[in-house]
């Protein structure tokens, strides 16, 4: 299922929906867009991801930290950036997901998600690249999905947000890559 | 030296303060649950670094409100900086000032970016002498054998 997703909470504390549009329908029509979207209350899912290796960018050294203690604690092996050039020097097909600070300067974090998957043509061996936005704003978060990022979570994150997303991308992907 | 639970009552109403007075947020709590046996000083490793990085931005505030020329993309850029420090630890009084220090910065109202670097400077001296009398109130506890009380 080709599709989107993107992650609201009311804030830390009042419960997360999931929001996801999907593609259905034959695979010859692929480019198919929008049909309605399902609404997905939070279910447990996976709790923990053990050794899931995500990267990590973000130029502000402190929500880099939290961000990666927070993926740590959820079991992840977790490597930081700083810079999209960076990134771009370490990646491997081995990272199986790519948090992206998009508050990265200018249009970086809208190129960067190009270059990733330009580096893995392949498809099983695309990373899910998650915007993290502290952005609201519906059309902001709709764009970001349209310059190629597989999933919008909006910040403040929570440990059960993360939790939620993660699980739901893996299943996403396992649907998409089969992998 | 206090009892364990005399101390352990002290961090809890403390901390408590620190919530209802609207100095911190839930984000503190977040990260809070995110220290354990395998990363037991998550909590003061990321303030710390906020420390350090908030000396240094109101360093370069100052700086850039100073010259002739004041150039408002980068004050904007350094407070974009402070607001993504303090919303990621919960210094939601900090956060606060930034949004408004950035509405100045769109507006190039020097007048209005110098208060409110006044402002900001004075938000976070408070809010870092709150969050240091936190963990010395931590490691008091630690130190007379208790544990430190989990907030939800």
């Amino acid at each position: 299922m080709d599709g989107n997703i993107w992650i609201e909470s009311e804030g830390v504390g009042k419960g997360s929906t999931a929001i996801f549009y999907v593609k259905l329908g034959f695979p010859a029509r692929l480019n198919e867009f929008q049909l309605p979207h399902l609404r997905l209350q939070s279910k447990p899912g996976q709790t923990g991801f053990p050794g899931l290796k995500v990267l990590v960018i973000d130029d502000n050294g402190v929500s880099r930290t939290a961000t990666k203690g927070l993926l740590v604690h959820i079991g992840c092996d977790v490597t930081t950036v700083s810079s999209g050039e960076e990134c771009l020097r370490v990646i491997t097909k081995d990272h199986k997901a790519v948090f992206m600070d998009v508050s990265l300067p200018g249009a970086e974090s809208y190129n960067l998600a190009r270059r990733v998957h330009g580096k893995f043509p392949k498809r099983h061996e695309k990373p899910l690249i998650v915007a993290l936005t502290g952005n609201t704003d519906k059309s902001a978060k709709e764009n970001l999905l349209r310059v190629g990022m597989d999933a919008v979570v909006v910040k403040p994150v929570s440990v059960e947000k993360m939790r939620i997303a993660l699980s739901e991308l893996l299943e996403y992907r396992k649907d998409v890559h089969g992998a | 030296m206090a009892a364990v639970s005399q101390l352990q009552r002290q961090f809890i109403d403390y901390t408590t303060s620190l919530y209802n007075e609207g100095y911190l947020d839930d984000q503190f709590t977040q990260l809070q649950q995110l220290q354990d046996e395998s990363n037991p000083d998550f909590v003061v490793e990321v303030v710390s670094l906020f420390f350090e990085d908030s000396e240094k931005l109101l360093n370069n505030l100052a700086t850039a409100l100073q010259q002739k020329s004041v150039d408002y993309n980068q004050v904007d850029s350094h407070v974009h900086q402070f607001k993504g420090s303090s919303s990621s630890i919960g210094a939601k009084q900090v956060t606060n000032v930034c949004i408004h220090f950035r509405n100045f910065c769109e507006a190039k109202n020097l007048d209005g970016c110098l208060r409110c670097l006044q402002q900001l400077r004075h938000e976070y001296i408070l809010v870092r002498t709150k969050l240091e009398a936190l963990f010395r109130l931590e490691q008091q506890i630690l130190q007379a054998g208790g544990s430190v009380p989990v907030m939800e």
